[in-house]
């Protein structure tokens, strides 16, 4: 009788069950940004799990959104990697946000394959989260940085500059973050566990 | 005194680096050549020529003696874990036929309690000799001689108790002991066959016959004289050496004399009770060119995978530029290790999972790929920051700054500016790197930009984004 009141809990619990406008309980990080977290199905980053950000052109408020993050995880002393950023990452700025630069690592590679599997290492040993930048990031990419994410119950974050959104993805999180009109405009393309319907502001 | 003795019967090829068994290595005296390792079908001492026509295939090699030495130098490393003092000896008997004794002794009635057991000793010793892939013969026996006889004899002869020793010795025949032929045979020839009988004859006309030097040897073997030796003690720095039988280029074909490397310096660091922090790996190529790289662990540690691991990457990553004749494995930086505690809120690198990828990725990408931020004093933007391994805690600058700096600010044209007073920045007169500029905050191409005037030159540049 239990164990069928338990297999009846776990299949609950399953995020791909789809039960009409409740939800699962995902187990998520927030992003710190409140209208965004109000948006997300599990009130943030989906943890040990695959998220990805797409912006046509850096500089619109692409690493600002995962500030709070990395700050709320370096200073609960969780590592954090970012792995081949198309600019020089600012010491003071990072400060500026809470980061404790100590626990961050920053590595730059040649070419996208050690890129990724750098990613894949550090994710696998228990990193707290992992941003890298690829734009040409295949599925089979996503697939193999998803299962390390998994492995290391880490949050993987991949960056693409993307002119148009609709390459394939098998991201549990999909955010586009452009720049309209002076203001940060984030918009939910995917999210896994609830149907992405809004776009919100990014509180600067 | 309680001696745990090791004899090594493979030795000679072992220290040669060869791992099949139709490899041997014969010893020579004038003409005559003759096995000191066995092959299937060929034992210990069969002339080489004989050997050859048993066993067709196999490959024969002259003994080193300098490696034979190296090695043995290394396995006394690696036993100074189990007790001190250490000896070891190389045992040669130059005759034809006489096969080398590669010997190791450790002293372990001390380190006995510190085990448990016997037992339990001989069962991490096995382990060891296992990862090291060694084979070994093991004996104890309340004497230096006599163990080394058992050793010799038989695997796993232990008696703990000197009161036992002569009545166990008494039993084998004189032939095992390690004394010239024409001696033993004349021992045959007068009806002494068991050391036993050997220990029956009156000491004065054993003397005269025989000699005192062999009295006084069958008195260390029962523990009535001392034996005097010098005590091995590990030297004050890692720096072996192993050379190639062949020229290699393959690098999967060094994995083995490398993991054999790295687990004999992991043997010396627990023996000196030190931990590495660096480690570099010479190649020495023909007409003396030689290569080598330094591999850096992010904290003291002892650990020979994780020195393998670590120079299986680096390896890889770059192939050899050239074939490779010799290895050389040394130690470049030690320290005192920092006994792995566990720290209540250190949670998240429990057993340095993330200290040994980062090692990898380093070793992969190179040391220079990875780099942690930090903050440095300075006015001047593109100096405010620097690559560091530690960080000072610092100020943080009280204006926002973007997240992004270009490495290299990119000339603009003159941009639309907004209302908002620029940030003036005036700073660097006394180097030769003088800055007068105002920073504007900007929209630029869909972006938000950070954007400065040279007010020397009222030139606009790029040099950050908001990301």
């Amino acid at each position: 009788m239990s164990t069928r009141a338990e297999s009846l809990q776990s299949l609950l619990r399953d995020t791909r069950l789809w039960r009409g406008a409740t939800q699962a309980p995902l187990r998520a990080q927030a992003t710190g940004h409140a209208q965004l977290d109000a948006a997300l199905p599990g009130g943030g980053w989906p943890c040990a799990s695959l998220s990805e950000i797409v912006y046509a052109t850096a500089g619109v408020g692409e690493l600002q959104l995962a500030m709070p993050l990395a700050a709320r995880l370096t200073q609960g002393r969780r590592r954090l990697a970012l792995i081949a950023p198309p600019h020089l990452p600012y010491a003071p700025a990072l400060r500026q946000y809470g980061v404790v630069l100590a626990q961050l690592t920053v590595i730059e590679t040649i070419n996208d394959s050690d890129a990724l599997w750098a990613a894949e290492e550090l994710l696998r040993a228990r990193a707290g989260a992992v941003l890298l930048w690829q734009d040409g990031i295949d599925t089979i990419a996503q697939r193999r940085l998803q299962l390390a994410a998994e492995t290391g119950d880490g949050i993987a974050l991949v960056y693409r500059r993307l002119m148009r959104h609709d390459a394939n993805s098998v991201a549990a999180l999909r955010l586009k973050i452009a720049r309209v009109g002076g203001a940060t405009q984030i918009e939910v393309l995917k999210c896994r566990g609830a149907r992405p319907t809004r776009t919100c502001a990014l509180d600067a | 005194m309680l001696w745990l003795c090791l004899h090594f019967p493979r030795l000679p090829v072992e220290a040669l680096g060869f791992g099949d068994p139709l490899d041997v290595v014969t010893d020579q005296r004038g003409a005559s050549r003759w096995l000191i390792t066995a092959a299937p079908g060929a034992g210990i001492g069969t002339p080489l020529g004989a050997a050859l026509s048993l066993q067709p295939g196999l490959r024969a090699h002259a003994r080193s003696h300098k490696a034979e030495q190296a090695a043995l130098q290394q396995l006394a490393h690696w036993i100074y874990r189990y007790g001190s003092p250490v000896h070891a000896e190389m045992r040669d008997l130059a005759e034809v036929g006489r096969v080398p004794q590669a010997l190791l002794w450790v002293e372990i009635a001390a380190s006995l309690r510190l085990f448990g057991s016997y037992r339990a000793m001989r069962e991490r010793l096995r382990g060891d000799l296992a990862e090291l892939q060694q084979h070994a013969q093991l004996a104890v026996a309340p004497t230096r001689a006599a163990s080394a006889l058992f050793a010799c004899l038989q695997d796993g002869i232990a008696i703990r108790e000197p009161a036992q020793l002569q009545d166990r010795l008494a039993a084998w025949p004189t032939a095992a002991l390690p004394w010239p032929r024409a001696q033993l045979d004349a021992l045959q020839g007068v009806g002494l066959r068991r050391i036993g009988d050997l220990l029956a004859v009156p000491r004065a006309a054993f003397a005269r016959r025989f000699g005192a030097a062999r009295l006084r040897e069958l008195d260390q073997l029962c523990g009535r004289a001392a034996e005097p030796g010098v005590a091995i003690v590990p030297s004050t720095g890692f720096r072996r050496r192993f050379d190639l039988a062949a020229e290699i280029e393959q690098v999967e074909a060094l994995l083995f004399p490398l993991r054999r490397l790295a687990f004999e310096l992991q043997a010396w660091l627990r023996a000196r009770d030190v931990g590495l922090r660096a480690v570099r790996l010479l190649c020495l190529h023909a007409q003396q060119r030689r290569s080598s790289f330094v591999l850096r662990f992010g904290d003291a540690h002892r650990d020979g995978s994780r020195i393998f691991d670590a120079l299986r990457e680096r390896l890889l990553r770059a192939p050899l530029g050239a074939a490779v004749r010799a290895l050389e494995l040394r130690a470049e930086d030690i320290a005192e290790t920092e006994v792995p505690q566990t720290d209540l809120f250190e949670a998240a690198d429990a057993g340095g999972d993330w200290t040994r990828a980062i090692e990898r990725v380093a070793a992969r990408l190179g040391e220079s790929a990875l780099w942690t931020p930090a903050i440095h004093d300075e006015y001047r933007p593109e100096r405010a920051w620097r690559r560091a391994d530690a960080n000072l805690p610092l100020d943080v600058p009280h204006r926002p700054r973007p997240l992004w700096l270009l490495r290299k600010p990119l000339p603009l044209p003159t941009p639309d500016l907004p209302d908002t007073p620029p940030e003036r920045i005036e700073s660097g007169w006394w180097d030769d790197a003088d800055q007068r500029r105002d920073y504007h905050d900007i929209e630029w191409q869909h972006a938000r930009a950070w954007v400065y005037r040279e007010r020397d030159s009222e030139r606009w540049f790029l040099h950050g984004l908001w990301a």
